[in-house]
């Protein structure tokens, strides 16, 4: 049977395409291999280490392109960049390549590679690999590696900064003798630099040309004489505001006769604090006569006359006053005479320091913008990395400075002379649990630490790779409906927000969203249309997908679902639960209020403020209970005088006590206001529940606790 | 943008009624049948171009619901009397393509199966049918192409080509329905004024072309029909212009209108602000002047003062009465009367009051979210003319005061300390609370009003929402730009009441046109008959 011609024509195809497809998909055995052994590198934690890495080409062809990769992941240390004589350094996602120079076979080269400790590797070793290419399209893992250790050579300690409102001193404590280096700013990437190159261990730098009432971030680095370095991690401090402008004097009508201005000196010791004001005494001397005499408190901002002159119109007198000054704190004395010819002398400024408490750190307020973060029921506070947090503490006590402990940064915060409330910034960097400590210390040296809240960061949404690529938000108008870029800048964050190692973090207000994920040489994810109904971190992960070669015109109907972040929390009881609520008596707007006459029913202690929306909210709402003896209603850190004014200009009934000092915060570890505390019929605590709460909340809370 | 979104609603409406024009004249050559013929047969075919040409003036009035909000004629009665009308058009057509015998060729005899797809064409429900209107688009194409085909009729096939792109049009049109999807890429494919919008109407001009065409040529060998056509095509074209150059002048009046009510409503805003002013200075002098207050401040007797001052303070609804001594000392302050003894001899409206002057001024102050912006006075207080020290009096413009604003005269308001605001009557996305403590960052708006002190108008985006606004600068006793007044409107809103209007005008216009067809035959055939 004669073979068909196509069959012939079919097997010398078939024939064809198989010596084809052998020679395009069997890869030709690699010539190229290497070698890359050494020592331990050492590095410094939260500092950097340049390493020598010799890379030695054992295979017989010519390497172009040298790679260095973390082989364990960004969690320990960073290669943060690196040079080579010959060589073009690249820094491409924690890996660097070098290209440009030749290492020919049999021949080794060295590399100078950056290294940064993140964290301590006690008892394990962290490994760095080095890969070398012919051409840069496949690359060929070298032998052996390098192991990496970061420890701590020394460390920095007692950081502290004092802010004015156009400077402020940053001073630390190293554990050995190291250079002083901050980096400040308005941003997270700070911008500017103070240095001083002597090896010291306390270290002072003094920053100066700052805005007034700004917050800026810092960090402190000190390098040792071989090259060890620690760096502080970001902080930030908010400087005042601006003084007011002092009260022009007036200047004679004409000129004086004479030009010599008088003396003054104060006689009082103001070196130890006083727990009231001290009367005041001091001489006043003149060549002609002394004419007035006034005093200020304020460091010469207003004055006021002293209450007595012993020799009114001579040319030297003695005189006294009483401050009038009802609160803790440290006011700046100064005495000014003038004389018959209008010479002004001015004393130099004393400290009096009025200690009557040590610093009580009262409520917090924490806000993303305009978005005040309530904690949820456990009283943990849920946001994401990355974003500013305005915070917001009432302190009674007079205290001088307060700084926020964010477990190794320190923030710290500036007082409003307006609202007598600190304020500052704090940015938590990485997911996690973060404790947030208050740290407060008064004139008279007493430092006080309050334990506030548990922050729990979530993680950073992630985009499945770590090219550079944008995370954008839109918002739909509810009008119109039409979608717009969501207005970022007002909630202290960027839209398109560029990703952070392949993630991103958003914390979003009530609204209707979708997302759009871009990045270099991938294709474009959208999310669906979401809908949220109060603050929320959103940290859906993305799966980007690379573009193929023929995707021009790709237009995908394909939506990824938001998922809202609900973390799975701990649940640890509070210690104040099932215990007995401790018993106190505060004044009140009717007198006393005792706690002992909530026991014999189920009963709801609320603590609030006349300061916050929420509280004031929670207090309308009290003030409709219909039980009143189930509720006592107490108001921290503020005074008498102010909430009966409160309570009058609101209309409210209720019976508020007030905790002046606010001694109670610590007794029942409120952090935010208005925070309720549901106390059986025997006093005991059964929940404690923070947030603003309706009648019908009250109530049923009430009713389960019975 | 909203321009955009403008011309395209009157685009629509055009479109719309050059659809109605067209079905109508192809309406029309069915009666001209009819009255030449007498053929009872015509009728499904004319009252079926009639109703799909009614349902094309029904489409023409519905101004797109959700940009605009609610229609004047009910939520969707327009939308349901266009649906319904489309429908009895498409199955009075089939019936009478059904009804009318086909004229066969000589060698094919078939019989037609056209009658097996009525009983499929049962009423659903209503909101299916919207989504029956393409395939019966395409069943009464079908049926002409087959009177084209297998009849002798080949003349029709323009029309069944009409109908197939008709049914292209309705079926885009059925892309409403889906406008409530979470897919971003389908929505903004399906949204109003999005590309399945702008194409349905493409396909009702092709298939306006293709019926217009078509009609055109037979309407015109009859002289009493062309000069019907003629009038009509005419009124159409003037009631088309003057409508859409009525609606373009209305935008334009509407969006002036709108900032010149802005511009008037800033000013009440600051005649509010004023009036606040000189209450607060009034309150300041009622105190000043006293007796009592006086004798009690000339004793020092700070517990007379609590007593009168404190009453005083809540029924004028102050923020504060502070009173001080000639020495600038605090003798009491009414909001707080734990607090006095210091000094406020720095304070500008204090000095000026111990120096026998009376002022008022805005100033601002640190909020705890915000800043807040207060106005305050100053007065002398005197005894046998002898200056014996000062009341300072301050109220707050929070939120409380411009809800009152709103109470009293409908504005929306924001005030700004500096360009962070302070105070608004916006109410976030979840209806409670109020956006406060953002920054206006438009740099036009901070160099006109902050830097500059002058009002500043035009377009601004709040929170990403564009606005028609206005700012006004607020100042100090000593002229120091110390804040901004906000008074604005979404684009939006602007475009939804010029939108009422427009529905307005194209809903009257289609009537008159509708009428106008009356005279236009009876023209039509006077002329006709005179030139017989």
């Amino acid at each position: 049977m004669p073979v068909p011609k196509w069959a012939s024509i079919l097997e010398v195809f078939l024939i064809v395409f198989f010596a084809l497809s052998q020679s395009i998909l069997v890869k030709p055995a690699y010539a190229i291999s290497c070698l890359f052994y050494g020592d331990e590198i050492m590095a410094p934690l939260l500092g950097t280490t340049t390493a020598a890495l010799t890379v030695t080409n054992s295979g017989p062809e010519t390497a172009t392109v040298v790679k260095f990769v973390n082989a364990d992941g960004p969690e320990f240390f960073q290669i943060t960049g690196g040079s080579a004589p010959g060589w073009i350094a690249n820094l491409e996602g924690g890996e660097i390549i070098f290209t440009g120079g030749t290492l020919e076979a049999s021949q080794g080269a060295s590399f100078s590679v950056q290294i940064k400790g993140l964290a301590e590797t006690e008892g394990s070793y962290y490994t760095i690999d080095a890969l070398v290419s012919t051409n840069g399209s496949v690359m060929q893992g070298c032998s052996g590696g390098r192991n990496v250790s970061v420890e701590t050579f020394f460390t920095i300690q007692d950081l502290a900064i004092s802010a004015s409102s156009t400077s402020a001193t940053i001073s630390w404590h190293t554990s050995s003798s190291a250079n002083s280096n901050v980096k400040y700013g308005k941003t997270p990437s700070y911008g500017q630099t103070a240095t001083n190159g002597n090896l010291v261990s306390s270290h002072k730098i003094v920053l100066t040309g700052l805005t007034p009432r700004s917050t800026y971030y810092y960090s402190v680095t000190s390098v040792d004489g071989v090259g060890h370095a620690v760096e502080s991690g970001r902080n930030t401090f908010t400087t005042t505001p601006p003084p007011p402008t002092p009260t022009p004097t007036p200047p004679p009508a004409s000129a004086p006769a004479e030009t010599v201005p008088p003396s003054i000196s104060l006689t009082t010791n103001f070196s130890k604090p006083f727990e009231t004001a001290p009367e005041v005494k001091g001489k006043a001397s003149d060549n002609k006569a002394i004419a007035t005499i006034e005093y200020s408190t304020d460091g010469g901002v207003n004055w006021l006359p002293v209450d007595k002159i012993t020799a009114p119109g001579g040319k030297s007198t003695e005189f006294s006053f009483i401050p009038i000054l009802f609160d803790d704190g440290n006011y700046q004395i100064v005495v000014r005479a003038t004389d018959s010819s209008e010479n002004q002398g001015v004393s130099k400024t004393y400290t009096l320091v009025i200690d009557r408490l040590p610093p009580i750190v009262g409520s917090a307020l924490i806000s993303v913008g305009p978005l005040v973060l309530t904690p949820n029921q456990n009283g943990q506070l849920i946001t994401v990395a990355g974003v500013e947090h305005k915070v917001t503490l009432s302190v009674a006590g007079g205290p001088t400075s307060v700084d926020l402990l964010v477990n190794d940064h320190i923030h710290s915060f500036s007082r409003s002379s307006e609202t007598g409330l600190w304020n500052g910034v704090a940015v938590f960097e990485e997911p996690g649990s973060y404790e947030l400590i208050a740290k407060s210390e008064d004139g008279g040296g007493n430092v006080t630490e309050r334990r506030l809240v548990t922050v729990t960061v979530l993680d950073s949404g992630t985009v499945g790779t770590t090219a550079e690529g944008t995370i954008t938000v839109y918002g739909q108008e509810p009008a119109s409906q039409v979608w717009h870029p969501w207005d970022a800048r007002s909630f202290g964050q960027t839209n398109p927000q560029s990703f952070r190692d392949g993630t991103y973090s958003l914390f979003l207000p009530p609204g209707t969203y979708y997302l759009k994920v871009s990045a270099l040489g991938y294709q474009t994810v959208t999310s669906n249309i979401f809908h949220l109904n109060s603050p929320t971190p959103v940290n859906t992960d993305f799966a980007l997908e690379k573009t193929g070669r023929f995707n021009f015109f790709h237009i995908s109907f394909r939506s990824q679902e938001v998922t809202i972040a609900k973390p799975e929390l701990s649940a640890e009881p509070n210690p104040l639960l099932d215990q007995l609520a401790p018993i106190f008596f505060l004044p009140a707007l009717e007198g006393n209020f005792e706690s002992l006459a909530l026991r014999g029913h189920a009963s709801v202690l609320s603590f609030v403020n006349t300061w916050s929306d929420s509280s004031v909210e929670q207090i309308s709402i009290l003030n409709r209970f219909p039980r009143p003896n189930q509720i006592g209603t107490v108001v921290v850190q503020d005074n008498l005088s102010r909430v009966e004014v409160f309570a009058k200009r609101g209309g409210y009934d209720l019976e508020l006590a007030v905790d002046q000092d606010g001694q109670l915060v610590d007794d029942f570890d409120i952090f935010t206001l208005p925070t309720h505390i549901f106390l059986d019929r025997r006093g005991i605590i059964k929940r404690i529940v923070p947030g603003v709460l309706n009648v019908e909340e009250i109530e049923r809370n009430l009713l389960e606790i019975l | 943008m909203l321009t955009t979104q403008f011309i395209l609603v009157n685009f629509h409406f055009v479109i719309s009624l050059l659809a109605a024009l067209v079905t109508f004249a192809v309406a029309w050559l069915y009666f001209d049948a009819w009255t030449s013929q007498k053929d009872p047969k015509q009728f499904p075919s004319f009252f079926g171009f009639l109703f799909l040409s009614l349902s094309f003036v029904a489409q023409a009035v519905i101004v797109d619901q959700s940009i605009f909000e609610t229609s004047f004629l009910g939520s969707s009665t327009a939308l349901v009397i266009k649906t319904f009308l489309r429908l009895i058009g498409y199955l009075t057509l089939i019936f009478g393509q059904v009804l009318v015998p086909l004229q066969l060729r000589p060698t094919r005899r078939r019989r037609s199966s056209a009658t097996a797809l009525i009983p499929l064409l049962v009423i659903p429900a209503a909101e299916f049918i919207p989504f029956l209107l393409p395939p019966l688009a395409i069943i009464t194409g079908l049926l002409y192409l087959r009177r084209a085909n297998r009849g002798l009729e080949h003349h029709l096939k323009p029309v069944s080509l009409g109908f197939f792109v008709l049914a292209l049009s309705e079926l885009f049109g059925v892309s409403i329905s889906l406008r409530d999807t979470l897919n971003v890429a389908l929505y903004n494919l399906v949204t109003p004024f999005g590309p399945l919008w702008i194409i349905e109407r493409l396909a009702l001009i092709a298939a306006i072309y293709i019926f217009g065409r078509w009609v055109w040529g037979y309407l015109l060998r009859r002289f009493e029909t062309q000069l019907f056509m003629i009038f009509t095509t005419s009124v159409l074209a003037i009631f088309l212009l003057i409508t859409v150059a009525f609606s373009l002048a209305s935008l334009g009046n509407i969006k002036n209108g709108a900032l010149e009510s802005l511009r008037s409503d800033v000013g009440i805003l600051a005649y509010a602000m004023d009036g606040k002013k000189a209450e607060i200075l009034a309150d300041a002098q009622v105190v000043a002047q006293d007796p009592q207050i006086v004798a009690a401040l000339f004793r020092s007797d700070r517990s007379s003062l609590t007593d009168i001052l404190t009453p005083t303070l809540l029924a004028k609804k102050l923020a504060a009465i502070t009173i001080v001594d000639s020495n600038a000392q605090v003798i009491l302050r009414a909001h707080d009367f734990e607090h006095f003894g210091d000094s406020l001899s720095s304070d500008p409206l204090v000095q000026l009051a111990l120096e026998n002057r009376e002022t008022t001024s805005v100033d601002t102050r640190e909020g705890t979210l915000a800043p807040i912006v207060t106005i305050r006075a100053a007065a002398p207080v005197l005894k046998n003319n002898q200056l014996i020290g000062a009341v300072l009096i301050s109220n707050d413009i929070d939120n409380a005061f411009v809800d009152g604003v709103k109470e009293a005269t409908g504005l929306d308001t924001s005030i700004y300390a500096d360009n962070i605001r302070s105070a608004t009557t916006f109410i976030a996305p979840d209806g409670k609370s109020r956006f406060i403590g953002i920054k206006e960052e438009n740099e036009v708006v901070k160099e006109t009003v902050i830097a500059q002190g002058q009002t500043f108008e035009g377009s601004v985006n709040l929170l990403s929402v564009p606005y028609l606004a206005v700012f006004s600068p607020v100042k100090s006793f000593d002229n120091n730009v110390v804040g901004m007044l906000f008074v604005g409107r979404p684009q939006t809103s602007i475009l939804q009441t010029a939108a009422r209007s427009i529905e307005l005008t194209f809903t009257i216009s289609t009537i008159l046109l509708v009428l106008s067809v009356f005279p236009a035959y009876w023209i039509s055939k006077y002329i006709a008959s005179q030139t017989v």
